[in-house]
Parts: structure tokens; C-alpha cells; sequence
């Protein structure tokens, strides 16, 4: 499965989810559902956001793990 | 028309599942005081019989089943309707695609369907043990309520797909 490693990538630079959310335009509660692994899906404009706001590109943000 | 809110169609059928609702109550209550009339007044079950013309010659036992079953049949009628305003009331919070919803739309077909099955049971009892003669109901009018079954089912897969759709969309980020 795909997993969004979002903590990682926020524990790296030192961010809250609320800041995140500041920078991106994304709510803390979507954030929140991306950290947390519960999301189904991820939109491209969402990902784009996150990448500018984090400086790293999607596959810095994704991984895949066999089940 | 609006949809929701005051003067909406939804307002509209909010009032008349309350006054179903409350009617249903009433009845129930109204023929749970018969049977005790009918079984502790005497001469009123020949009474009643007389004034109804139903032709058969009930006894006060008689019509006290008979008012049992109408009562039980309205008790089912009335989880219906409990489940229905329990439908609406999600549509009026703007969450129709909830999944109890599927589920109590499965209930509304099952409570239909065993109030069909009930009612030929009553009917067979009826003429069988207590010689009362039905009018013979012929055609589509015989199985309105298995379309009506059949419908309510097809609706709890509509609204299973809807709320699993919602629920994919809301986490779709």
C-alpha cells in the first residue's frame, strides 16, 4: 500500500500540522487525515501544495510497502 | 419550491410524517381500549357486528384477536414510519448518505414485506376460523406491495453506493 509519510516529513523540518495548514491552504483536519494514514486518496493540487510548502518532491512524501 | 427550510417540500412531508406518526399512536391506543371494551362490555361485540354489517357472528374473543392483529399490524406501520422520520431527519441535516440510512432502509423492506406476509396470515386465520368473507383482491393491486418491497431494497443499494461514496469523498484530500 501507499502510505504518506507526512510526520517524517514534518518532524524533518520542524513544522506543526498548524503550520502547515497556514502555509498550504489545506485545513489541520485534512492534514491530520493525511498523517494519520486514513486517506484514500490524494488530489494532484493537494500534493503540489505540499510539495511547495515543504520544498520536497511527491515521492519524498510517498512511499509504497507491500502488504 | 425549496428544498429545505420553511414552505420547502421537506417542511411539507415533516408535517405529514408527524401527523402518521402521531395518528399511528392513536390508533394503536384507540384499538388497544376496544379490546378492552370489546372483552369486558357485554352485548357490545354483537353490537359492533350489527352496526359494521360484516356479516359473521363474532364472539367478544373473536373481535378481540382481530383488533390484537390490527393493532400489531399498525405497531409494524409505525416502526416504518419511525425509520422514515429517522431518513428525513438526516436529509434535514443535510447527511442523507449516512450509512444507518442503508440499513434502515433494509429494516422499511423487511417491515413491509413481514406486514404483507402478516396480513395474508390474519386474513387466512379470518375466513378459516372465524368464517369472515374478504373481497378478493385481484391483479396488480395483489402485489403492490412486493413492487413496493422490491423498490425499498433497490433504494437501500442506492443509498449503500452513496454512502460510500461520501465517505470516499471526504477522504479524498
Amino acid at each position: 500500500m501507499i502510505r504518506i509519510r507526512l510526520a517524517e516529513a514534518l518532524a524533518k523540518r520542524r513544522l506543526s500540522i498548524v503550520e502547515l495548514s497556514d502555509r498550504t491552504g489545506i485545513s489541520a483536519r485534512d492534514l491530520e487525515i493525511l498523517r494519520d494514514d486514513k486517506a484514500l486518496a490524494v488530489r494532484l493540487a493537494t500534493l503540489d501544495a505540499l510539495c511547495r510548502a515543504l520544498d520536497c518532491a511527491p515521492g519524498d512524501l510517498m512511499t509504497f510497502e507491500a502488504d | 419550491m425549496r428544498l429545505l427550510g420553511p414552505r420547502s417540500i421537506a417542511s411539507l412531508l415533516k408535517t405529514a410524517l408527524d401527523v402518521v406518526y402521531y395518528g399511528l399512536y392513536t390508533l394503536i391506543l384507540g384499538a388497544a381500549i376496544a379490546v378492552v371494551c370489546v372483552l369486558s362490555v357485554p352485548n357490545l361485540a354483537a353490537e359492533v357486528v350489527r352496526r359494521l354489517n360484516i356479516g359473521a357472528n363474532l364472539s367478544a374473543g373473536s373481535q378481540a384477536v382481530m383488533l390484537v392483529a390490527f393493532a400489531i399490524s399498525l405497531g409494524g406501520y409505525l416502526l416504518v414510519m419511525r425509520w422514515t422520520r429517522a431518513i428525513f431527519r438526516t436529509l434535514a441535516d443535510g447527511d442523507v448518505f449516512h450509512p444507518d440510512n442503508t440499513m434502515r432502509l433494509r429494516s422499511i423492506g423487511v417491515a413491509l414485506a413481514a406486514l404483507e406476509v402478516f396480513g395474508y396470515a390474519a386474513r387466512a386465520f379470518a375466513s378459516g376460523f372465524l368464517h369472515i368473507e374478504f373481497e378478493p383482491i385481484y391483479g396488480l393491486r395483489a402485489v403492490t406491495m412486493w413492487f413496493l418491497v422490491l423498490v425499498v431494497f433497490v433504494l437501500a443499494e442506492v443509498f449503500k453506493e452513496g454512502a460510500r461514496l461520501r465517505q470516499e469523498a471526504d477522504l479524498t484530500i
